[in-house]
């Protein structure tokens, strides 16, 4: 379960996040979508404890990320593909995190197959191409096994046969009775994996709810999504409006 | 924390930059040693195992940093300060055994057996003391450029600078690690003939203390509060 109350962040004058508050439920893929800028990287590092909210609360379990003192059994997270050194092995990497959760050595080699990554397991990660560090941060995240997952922009990089492998191992996650949470700009692929639909822009909270329900009469989630948005981009091509 | 420092040491062993470093740093002391026949322990050969040793402390969070693995390492363990104690430790165990070797070295090349085991100590533990100085400065600072000259500049060419009669200055010098080492290993000679050069072996001792403890305590407190 993911909870986030409130949520204000500002980095200085900028308010990155101004006042969110959504759940996302155990069993459900909740797809989090908004336009870039809209404040989503930010809620998922709050959300992992790496940033510190300025206002409100956002937990993962009914508690703050930061209190717990290892966090691979509570929440496992792909937040971006660089998160590992160029100069390790894929398998030395997912072993040094594993080691200090103290999980087993064998569980390293589960999730290098379960991202088919055994094969290049002995390769170091500086030779990977973005689709395979994509794999290696889904790796990282699985290392734990544990009840919520969060991924931003999972599949940015993977080739076809790797965007159908993340989606089906997003609903398998959701089957066995995780929490994933999924940031994502693709549209498509939002609808064709997410349950349910956290939408924001500018910070703030613009739609929640199933994803049928949101696609509801606009025909398609992407007008949908173009409706809900319309007022909340920052940036958009063709000059002012 | 034993899991965190077998994780740590897993990283920094599985790098060949540890093991070049190593190497070169005992390479580089051993040459200085056979070159420079003044003292038991060549000034230039420890100036290169400062500046390794300070780096090495450093690239041990510059690399986390620069490489995004501080994301994964912050979300693996959210009581961060425990992964910085757990690299201090990894750092200084590592500086410990190449001081040793390069100080085994030294005097193996000098042909003497003639050093007190505070001349030895205070060779052998100038590499922990500065790996920990680096690694807390990679803390506060961050960025790999702004870490490695901070940290050259404040081990190695600031003590340079600090010279002449004034008290203060004088002070100064002597708090810095440099002079330290040179005051423990006797660089000048016996402490009698060079006088108020050298600070007291007290001071250099608490020198040796008082930086890392210093610095890490900083870098413990910031990285605690501090948005990854």
């Amino acid at each position: 379960m993911i909870h986030v109350e409130d949520l204000v962040k500002r980095y200085g004058a900028i308010t990155a996040v101004a006042g969110l508050s959504f759940t996302a439920r155990p069993g459900r893929v909740t797809g989090f979508l908004g336009p870039n800028g809209a404040g989503k990287t930010t809620t998922l590092r709050v959300l992992l404890g790496l940033d510190s909210p300025t206002g409100g609360s956002a937990t993962i379990g009914g508690v703050p990320f930061r209190s717990h003192r290892r966090g691979l059994r509570h929440a496992g997270a792909l937040l971006d593909a660089q998160q590992a050194h160029p100069g390790r092995t894929a398998a030395v990497h997912l072993a040094a995190l594993a080691r200090g959760n103290g999980l087993s050595r064998r569980r390293v080699d589960e999730v290098l197959g379960e991202t088919g990554l055994s094969g290049v397991a002995g390769r170091r990660v500086g030779t990977f191409s973005l689709g395979m560090r994509q794999r290696l941060g889904v790796a990282t995240a699985l290392l734990g096994d544990p009840p919520v997952l969060i991924f931003d922009e999972p599949v940015n990089g993977m080739d076809p046969e790797g965007v159908r492998w993340a989606r089906g191992l997003f609903r398998r996650l959701a089957a066995e009775g995780r929490t994933v949470f999924l940031s994502s700009h693709l549209i498509g692929e939002m609808a064709a994996t997410a349950d349910e639909l956290v939408v924001v822009g500018q910070g703030r909270l613009l739609a929640c709810g199933p994803v049928t329900e949101l696609t509801g009469s606009a025909g398609s989630l992407e007008e949908a999504f173009f409706a809900l948005t319309e007022g909340s981009v920052d940036h958009r091509a063709g000059g002012a409006r | 924390m034993t899991g965190l420092v077998a994780s740590e040491w897993l990283k920094t062993r599985s790098l060949r930059s540890t093991w070049w470093s190593a190497a070169l740093t005992v390479a580089a002391v051993l040459v200085a040693a056979a070159i420079d026949r003044d003292g038991v322990f060549p000034l230039a050969g420890y100036l290169v195992l400062i500046v390794a040793a300070t780096s090495s402390g450093a690239a041990s969070m510059v690399g986390e940093y620069a490489s995004g693995l501080i994301r994964a390492t912050a979300v693996a363990v959210p009581a961060r300060s425990h992964v910085v104690l757990a690299k201090a430790v990894v750092q200084a165990a590592v500086w410990t055994v190449v001081g040793a070797l390069a100080a085994a070295g030294s005097l193996v090349v000098d042909g003497t057996v003639s050093v007190t085991p505070g001349e030895l100590s205070g060779a052998v533990l100038v590499g922990p003391v500065c790996a920990i100085v680096g690694l807390g400065l990679a803390v506060l600072l961050r960025q790999a450029g702004a870490v490695y000259v901070t940290g050259i500049l404040l081990l190695v060419a600031l003590p340079q600078l600090l010279t002449g009669d004034n008290v203060v200055v004088r002070a100064l010098h002597h708090a810095m690690i440099l002079p330290a080492w040179q005051r423990l290993t006797l660089a000048y000679g016996p402490a009698e003939a060079v006088g108020d050069l050298y600070t007291s072996a007290g001071a250099a001792w608490l020198s040796y203390l008082l930086w890392p403890i210093a610095v890490l305590g900083a870098a413990l407190v910031v990285h605690h509060r501090r948005d990854v």
